[in-house]
C-alpha cells in the first residue's frame, strides 16, 4: 500500500492551494468563452475539443472497419462465389449465405441468391474481410450511423449489401 | 391604517413580486449557466440543441430577420431552460411505498418556500427622496373613499427598495435560513429509504454545525457597523476607508469574508460540502425518492439558495446597494446632475444601486459555479473537523481581535 503523501506547510495552509486550482479554472473559463466570441477568435485561441458530431466529423482511418459491403465485379455483379469462408470463419455466426447455381455468362457459376448478415450478432471483427478469396466482401463503408426503427431491419440483405 | 401605510403596503406588494420575479428567473437561468459554465472550465461546449422549429418557420419570411434564422436557432442552448420543465413536468410523479404522503409532498415546498421568504429583507436599492405634494384622500377617487379626511403626505416621502425593512435584518435572515434544513430532513426520513435517511442525517448534522461558524463570523461586521438591520449595514458601508478604499465589509473583516463564505457553502449544501446529496456515495441522497416537478423544487431551491448566499455575501461584505462616492449629493453639481434635474439624479441613482446590487449577486453566483469545478467533496470527519476545530475558533479569535481594535479606535476604554 503507498504511503499517503505528505503534504508541505504550503498546501495545508490550503488557502493559497485554492488560489492556485481557482486560476486555472478562470483561466480555462475565460479563454474559452473569450474564443467563442466571433470577433476575438483570431486574439484568444480556444481550448475546446468539442466536434459537433454529425455536422461536422473527424476523418475515419481506411483501416477502421465500418458496416460492411459486398464488393461488385467489371460487369456490375457481386464477386462473391457462396464460397462460405466468411460464414465459416464468422466468430458471431451472423453471415447467412445460400448458394445457387446459373448459366448466365456473365455471372460466376455459383453466386450467393441470398446473403444476410445479422447486424445484430456481429462483432465487426473483420475476420470475413480477411476470409474472403475473392475480396467480395469489405468493411470500408466508413459507415457507423446505422440506427433503425425496428431490430428486423438490422438483418440486411445482399441487394443493401451491394448498394452501400 | 391610515393613506401612508396603504401606500407603503401596495409599494411592499409591488417589491414582493418584482423580487420573486427577479431571483426565480435568475435561478432559472442558473440551470442553463451551471451546464454551460461547467462545459466551458471543461473545454467542452456544453448545451447548444435545444431549438424551436417554429422560431424559424415565424421568423424566415421576414426578410430582415432571415440571417438570424437561417440555420436552427438555438440561443447558444437557452431554450434548454424550457426544455428541462417541461420534461420534468412529463414525467412520473412517484411516491415510494410505505412514504408518508403528506411530508413526502411538504419537504420539497419547503425547501424551496424557505429561501424565497428570505429575500423580503434585502434592500436592493437607496431610498428615493420624493419631494412632490400632499395630496389629500378626495382627490384619490376610489381608493380615497376608504380613508376619509386622511392625506397622502408625498411631500416628503422615502420610497424604499425592500419588501420589509425589519430592524433585526440578518438575525430573520439568519433565524429563517436555518429553517431550510426542515425540507432536508423531512424529505429524508419521510421516503422511507436508508440512503435518503443517510443524506438527511448527513444533512441536519453539517448544517447545524456550520450555523454557529455562520452567525459568529458575521458577528465582527455588527460590531463595525453598529447594527444588524440591513440598511443600517449598507449605510455603514457606504463610506470611505481613508479617503480612498470603500469601507466593505471584506476590506475590514477579510478573515470573517473566508470563513462565512465556507461556511455560507456548506449552509446550502454546495460542493465542496454536498455531503447530503453525495451522489457517489448515497445515490442522491435526501431526494433520492424525488422525481418530476417535487424534484425540480428542490432542484430550484437549491439554485435560490445559492442566490441568497451571494445576496448576503454581497449586502455585508461589498457594500450591498451602495456604490462608494455615488449619491445625489455629489451628482447634484456635476453636469449629469444638471441635466437630469434633481429628481432624474435621484432616479439614476436609484438605477444604478439597483444595477451594482445585481451585478455582484450575479457575479457571487457566478464565482460559487467555479468554486465548485476546483474542489473536490470533503470528507466527512474533514468537514467536521474543519467546522468545529478551525472555523468556530477563529472566528471567536476575529470577535475578541475586532473588539479590541475598536475599542482602541473609538476609546471605549
Amino acid at each position: 500500500m503507498a504511503k499517503p503523501k505528505q503534504y508541505t506547510w504550503w498546501e495545508r495552509v490550503y488557502i493559497f492551494e485554492v488560489i492556485r486550482g481557482l486560476s486555472i479554472i478562470f483561466y480555462h473559463f475565460w479563454v474559452n468563452i473569450l474564443g467563442f466570441i466571433p470577433g476575438l477568435k483570431k486574439l484568444v485561441k480556444s481550448e475546446t475539443v468539442t466536434v459537433q458530431w454529425p455536422e461536422e466529423q473527424l476523418p475515419i482511418s481506411p483501416r477502421w472497419r465500418g458496416r460492411h459491403r459486398l464488393n461488385r465485379d467489371e460487369n456490375g455483379l457481386e464477386r462473391c462465389v457462396a464460397c462460405m469462408c466468411c460464414a465459416t470463419a464468422c466468430p458471431s455466426e451472423c453471415i447467412h449465405i445460400v448458394a445457387a447455381e446459373s448459366d448466365d455468362p456473365r455471372r460466376r457459376e455459383k453466386y450467393p441468391a441470398e446473403f444476410n448478415i445479422d447486424l445484430f450478432r456481429c462483432v465487426y471483427c473483420g475476420m470475413c474481410v480477411e476470409a474472403c478469396p475473392c475480396n467480395a466482401i469489405l468493411m470500408d463503408t466508413q459507415d457507423m450511423r446505422f440506427s433503425q426503427t425496428s431490430p428486423d431491419k438490422f438483418v440486411i440483405d445482399k441487394q443493401k449489401l451491394l448498394d452501400w | 391604517m391610515t393613506l401612508d401605510q396603504a401606500l407603503q403596503l401596495v409599494v411592499s406588494a409591488i417589491w414582493a413580486v418584482a423580487v420573486f420575479t427577479g431571483v426565480a428567473s435568475l435561478a432559472g437561468l442558473m440551470t442553463w449557466g451551471e451546464r454551460k459554465l461547467a462545459s466551458m472550465i471543461q473545454d467542452r461546449i456544453g448545451p447548444n440543441r435545444a431549438n424551436f422549429m417554429e422560431f424559424q418557420a415565424i421568423f424566415s419570411p421576414i426578410k430582415l430577420l432571415r440571417p438570424l434564422f437561417k440555420d436552427r436557432f438555438t440561443a447558444w442552448g437557452l431554450f434548454h431552460i424550457i426544455a428541462d420543465p417541461v420534461k420534468l413536468f412529463m414525467k412520473e410523479d412517484f411516491v415510494p411505498e410505505g412514504a408518508h404522503r403528506v411530508l413526502h409532498s411538504l419537504a420539497p415546498m419547503l425547501s424551496l418556500g424557505i429561501p424565497l421568504i428570505v429575500f423580503s429583507v434585502f434592500p436592493f436599492a437607496g431610498p428615493l427622496h420624493i419631494v412632490w405634494r400632499d395630496i389629500p384622500a378626495a382627490d384619490l377617487w376610489p381608493v380615497g373613499l376608504l380613508f376619509p379626511g386622511d392625506v397622502l403626505h408625498l411631500s416628503d416621502y422615502y420610497l424604499k427598495f425592500v419588501v420589509a425593512d425589519l430592524n433585526v435584518g440578518m438575525l430573520f435572515v439568519f433565524a429563517v435560513s436555518s429553517l431550510a434544513v426542515y425540507g432536508v430532513i423531512l424529505a429524508g426520513w419521510s421516503s422511507n429509504n436508508k440512503f435518503s435517511f443517510l443524506g438527511a442525517v448527513r444533512g441536519a448534522n453539517q448544517m447545524i454545525s456550520y450555523e454557529v461558524g455562520l452567525g459568529l463570523s458575521a458577528v465582527g461586521i455588527f460590531m463595525i457597523y453598529g447594527g444588524v438591520s440591513l440598511t443600517t449595514l449598507v449605510t455603514g458601508q457606504s463610506e470611505l476607508l481613508w479617503g480612498f478604499l470603500p469601507k466593505w465589509g471584506i476590506f475590514t473583516q477579510p478573515l470573517a469574508f473566508i470563513l462565512f463564505l465556507t461556511c455560507g457553502m456548506a449552509e446550502i449544501k454546495r460542493v465542496p460540502f454536498d455531503l447530503p446529496e453525495g451522489e457517489s456515495e448515497i445515490v442522491a441522497g435526501y431526494f433520492t425518492e424525488y422525481s418530476s416537478m417535487k424534484f425540480t423544487m428542490f432542484m430550484f431551491g437549491e439554485y435560490v439558495e445559492m442566490i441568497l448566499l451571494s445576496a448576503v455575501l454581497t449586502t455585508l461584505f461589498f457594500g450591498g446597494y451602495s456604490i462608494p462616492g455615488l449619491s445625489v449629493a455629489t451628482l447634484s453639481g456635476t453636469a449629469v446632475g444638471d441635466l437630469l434635474g434633481p429628481n432624474g439624479t435621484a432616479a439614476l441613482v436609484v438605477v444604478l444601486q439597483a444595477a451594482k446590487f445585481a451585478a455582484f449577486v450575479v457575479g457571487g453566483v457566478y464565482f460559487i459555479f467555479m468554486i465548485r469545478w476546483t474542489f473536490p467533496r470533503f470528507r466527512y470527519d474533514q468537514l467536521m473537523r474543519m467546522g468545529w476545530k478551525s472555523i468556530l475558533p477563529l472566528a471567536l479569535v476575529n470577535i475578541i481581535v475586532t473588539g479590541l481594535v475598536l475599542s482602541l479606535i473609538r476609546g471605549w476604554w
